[in-house]
């Protein structure tokens, strides 16, 4: 088994692990950068490398700086399967590549684990050919992968950044979408819409004015558009073959071979939620986020670097994009060398007041987008025939009769029903999870909370499990 | 039938996996899933619970609907697994329990 020992182990080469990585070895410390793909990159410079010298240069630049610089361990293609603390020393990793498992012991750790899409749970969402718009993206970054037009071709459901720069990304790449449906949600607040309108105007003209562009793309190709979208189904034997769904029209059925569906994107919370960092609901963005100061430092410090020890960067801790990603990761990358003793308090004060300003403005666009599309309540109007939990095929009604039999927590509905305790470890239905119990209890989903994640993060065989510590295993109270 | 063409800025098939016993072209750069995908293996496991198709979700690592036995390890996620050349992939169904 590898054990190694590092200043500071950064989990995902996305914008902020790559900028929290080369920022920390820069200033000298010795850094383990961990991801679980092929490549750095993350989702949004997924295959930059392999595209040459196209594409984003920022992306092209940090991943050159990440793969030269000497205080830098890439370690790619590997599974970090557990992360805990180990009495008063830093943080430890586990995890497995091709040639087997390995450990690494850290005086910090940076989580930068990026975000995943709101699921969305619908009648027919778990047919094969019904998958995320963030998907669709990466088969086509990842393969060249564009829809064929033929039996109906591809539909999308959603709206929002990501939908409007895929629909963009596919048009380059020769492809076309035959119509895009936008589901009817909350209404949009226009006063607030307004007073945050100066701020993103001010704050990040540059992405507000490439938003205004990819919708004025989307205009220009005529792509059929529908709006206010109600009792979505996707339908189909074996896979997809249709989607039905009802707009100002009446009802409509459109032949699709692909239904891709996005509401925006959430914060992939999995290793933050495994170390029991303290996390708070937000509410415009509609999810659990971990609490973090301005460097991204987390909750839970342990008693590591006289206090600090983990910091969590990029859409992780909340989602601004790539840009404030990148930002965030240079923050916590300069905290973390500060911490480390290698970049004196003015030294720190002087390289982070900059970061610092370009991200206020970041995040004042963002809270103009989380008021522009409002996310979606994916509970709201769940039929009890619909499926919740993909993996153990658990649907709404089955877990509305476990929360009227006593079962009022997410944990005790995962004891009840197995939602959540599948392949993915609740990854996928979590959220939607969190949203029906409030809907059923009447509480506000703070209170309700997300489901516990236990070890390993990853399946993993047998054999890497016993390598794990056993006095790592968390013992809880069960919920009240 | 698959529901995705590569796109012409893709070189032509370079790759071969052996998938369920049939040979699966794939390109460089393909991860096992999108290889699948592009083959018009939608379909990755039949439930063991209802006999349903259970299909790729996110391909990004979070659903684990790809799960696949890739070069006789079990449960790994072909989403995240870059394809190679004479790779031997076996899907979680019986026989053929996907409409391809």
């Amino acid at each position: 088994m590898a054990d190694e020992s590092v200043d500071l182990a950064v989990i995902g080469a996305g914008p902020a692990g790559l900028s929290a990585a080369v920022t920390a070895a820069e200033l000298g410390a010795s850094v383990a950068l961990f991801d679980e793909q092929p490549a750095p990159g993350g989702q949004v410079w997924r295959g930059l490398e392999r595209q040459g010298r196209g594409g984003d240069r920022a992306g092209h630049d940090l991943i050159a700086r990440a793969r030269s610089t000497a205080g830098i361990r890439l370690r790619l293609a590997t599974t970090v399967f557990h992360a805990a603390f180990e009495g008063a020393d830093g943080p430890t990793l586990s995890w497995m590549d091709a040639g087997g498992l390995g450990r690494t012991t850290a005086r910090g750790l940076v989580l930068a684990t990026g975000a995943m899409e709101r699921p969305l749970a619908f009648p027919g969402w778990t047919l094969p050919g019904v998958l995320g718009v963030g998907a669709l993206q990466a088969a086509l970054k990842t393969g060249g992968l564009v829809p064929e037009s033929g039996g109906g071709g591809l539909v999308i459901v959603g709206r929002g950044a990501l939908v409007l720069l895929y629909l963009a990304q596919l048009a380059a790449a020769g492809g076309r979408t035959a119509a895009v449906l936008e589901l009817a949600g909350p209404g949009r607040n226009l006063g607030r819409l307004a007073s945050r309108l100066p701020g993103a105007l001010l704050g990040d003209p540059a992405t507000l004015g490439r938003g205004s562009w990819l919708l004025a793309a989307r205009a220009r190709r005529g792509v059929p558009l529908h709006r206010g979208v109600t009792n979505l189904q996707a339908e189909g034997g074996g896979r997809v073959e249709a989607v039905r769904f009802t707009d100002a029209g009446g009802e409509r059925v459109l032949p699709c071979r692909l239904l891709a569906v996005h509401d925006g994107v959430i914060p992939n919370t999995q290793a933050s939620r495994l170390l029991r960092l303290d996390h708070e609901w937000r509410d415009d963005a509609a999810c659990f986020a971990p609490v973090t100061d301005d460097w991204g430092r987390a909750s839970r410090v342990g008693k590591a670097l006289g206090g600090a020890g983990v910091w969590v960067a990029g859409d992780g801790a909340g989602i601004e994009g790539a840009k404030g990603a990148a930002i965030a990761g240079r923050l916590a990358g300069l905290d973390a060398a500060r911490c480390l003793g290698r970049l004196p308090e003015s030294a720190f004060r002087a390289h982070a007041s900059a970061p610092l300003r370009a991200r206020a403005g970041i995040q004042a666009l963002r809270r103009f987008l989380d008021t522009l599309d409002p996310p979606l309540d994916p509970a709201a109007g769940l039929a009890d025939g619909t499926v919740v939990c993909r993996c153990e095929e658990v649907t709404a009604g089955t877990i509305r009769a476990a929360i009227a039999g006593g079962a009022v927590g997410p944990n005790r509905v995962k004891t009840a029903t197995r939602c959540g305790m599948g392949a993915c470890q609740g990854r996928v239905c979590g959220p939607i999870l969190t949203r029906l119990l409030a809907h059923e209890t009447g509480r506000p989903a703070a209170e309700i909370g997300a489901l516990r994640v236990r070890p390993p993060l990853k399946p993993v065989p047998l054999g890497a499990l016993a390598a794990l510590d056993r006095a790592d295993a968390p013992v809880e109270a069960e919920e009240e | 039938m698959s529901p995705f063409r590569r796109s012409a800025r893709i070189s032509s098939s370079t790759l071969t996996l052996l998938v369920d016993g049939e040979t699966v072209p794939a390109v460089d750069g393909d991860s096992v899933a999108t290889a699948l995908l592009a083959a018009g293996r939608t379909a990755f496991a039949a439930s063991g619970k209802t006999g349903n198709p259970l299909a790729a979700y996110c391909l990004m690592g979070v659903c684990f609907g790809c799960l696949c036995e890739i070069d006789g390890r079990p449960g790994t996620q072909a989403c995240l697994t870059a394809a190679r050349d004479g790779m031997t992939v076996q899907t979680r169904h019986g026989d053929d329990a996907d409409g391809r």
